[in-house]
């Protein structure tokens, strides 16, 4: 009975967005490799003019991922945008 | 905890030089890498190999492993043979293989090397069916996640959850709850990110919210349209087919996909199916319908 108050106490939340800062933080990465993902084209923040940008979950998704190749299988970034590149085609045709 | 053969899930021969074990581990890393895979159970594949590769590419390690493996194998060789049950002063072979894995990953194993404090989120991975989706569902998660303690040992400690996962969330779709991750050591409490998976679906394709169903039609039914049973997410409903122009044609049904706001669509395509058998009679309506076409060719 504890369990199910508690569940519907705990707010889910579909859309946020995390600034730069909180991202390095939750992830445990540096800001100077999120700042060349970007600039690999592989993910965009949400407004590219800030000088401390933010991300929403499609971003923070795609530099996980990122992050995940680059260490789990050792791609460089512009392998990692390759990859990623090639998925998205995937999907695509995959597409009813 | 269950024996596992590191060879067979590297595929390996136990001979295999290290060279070997090191280019085995890459090509099945880059297959089964849950990012990029597109096998089912990647996930669970990638974990098993990590742990298979962290014991076979370092020499001691592996020969404590081999150690062990023949003196298991030799072991119940000898109880099949005199028919003895193992004694219980001698500890299972699962309990030896559990104190073998806790002695080896309990050694402060380093994956990221960071200088930052650890980070206090839990990002994780579920996967849902797409009928879980739609309904929402309410699941506990056993979830691991890296703490440093006041020693600067890096431990796994685990988190035990029960979470609703809200209805009509997309495949790769992350949710947050906030407060829910683990804690950090100044006793903070992070935030929990979930990424959602959707299962491939025996029926039903998906393309963010809308779903997409294949049926087969006989040729008088496209011709003649009628009535048909369609499953949708929310249960099979009766569809009044139209008499189809194009075979490529397809019938949309409004907010029959996932929910939301607003709620994704079911798109029904459908493709020719011929019956099992034709018989004699059968035929000579299709001879008729030939003709008829060809004296009629030039309406088309």
């Amino acid at each position: 009975m504890h369990d199910k108050d508690k569940t519907h106490e705990m707010r889910v939340e579909e859309h946020f967005i995390l600034s730069i800062n909180e991202v390095c933080h939750s992830l445990g990465i540096e800001k100077q490799w999120i700042i060349e993902v970007i600039e690999e084209g592989i993910v965009s923040p949400v407004d590219v003019k800030k000088s401390q940008p933010d991300f929403d979950q499609q971003a923070i998704t795609r530099l996980k991922t990122s992050l995940s190749l680059h260490r789990d299988l050792g791609v460089n970034l512009s392998g990692i945008a390759l990859a990623l590149d090639l998925l998205d085609e995937i999907e695509r045709l995959k597409r009813p | 905890m269950d024996y596992k053969d590191y060879y067979k899930i590297m595929g390996l021969d136990k001979s295999a030089s290290q060279d070997e074990i090191k280019r085995s581990y890459r090509k099945l890393a880059r297959k089964y890498h849950p990012d990029v895979s597109q096998e089912a159970g990647a996930e669970e594949k990638f974990k098993a190999l990590g742990e298979a590769y962290e014991i076979l590419k370092n020499p001691e390690k592996r020969a404590e492993y081999d150690a062990l493996s023949l003196h298991w194998q030799q072991q119940s060789q000898a109880s099949s043979q005199h028919n003895q049950q193992t004694s219980g002063n001698n500890p299972s072979r699962e309990q030896q293989f559990e104190d073998f894995i806790n002695r080896v990953f309990g050694q402060g194993r380093t994956q990221h090397s960071s200088d930052f404090e650890s980070p206090s989120d839990i990002h994780a991975r579920v996967q849902i069916s797409l009928e879980d989706s739609y309904h929402g569902l309410e699941k506990t998660l056993q979830l691991n996640y890296p703490f440093v303690n006041a020693n600067g040992q890096r431990i796994d400690k685990r988190k035990t959850i029960k979470i609703k996962i809200p209805k009509g969330v997309t495949d790769k779709q992350q949710i947050r709850l906030k407060g829910q991750g683990g804690t950090s050591q100044q006793g903070q409490p992070g935030d929990l990110y979930l990424e959602i998976h959707l299962l491939p679906h025996p029926i039903f394709k998906l393309e963010h919210k809308d779903v997409h169903v294949f049926i087969d039609l006989f040729p008088w039914e496209v011709v003649l349209g009628g009535e048909k049973v369609v499953p949708t997410l929310g249960g099979s409903v009766k569809v009044t087919l139209p008499q189809l122009k194009e075979i490529k044609q397809r019938l949309r049904l409004k907010s029959r996909g996932l929910p939301g706001a607003p709620p994704g669509d079911q798109y029904i395509h459908f493709s020719l199916a011929l019956p099992k058998s034709i018989s004699p009679d059968a035929k000579k309506l299709y001879q008729q319908l030939a003709s008829e076409h060809q004296t009629n060719s030039n309406t088309y």
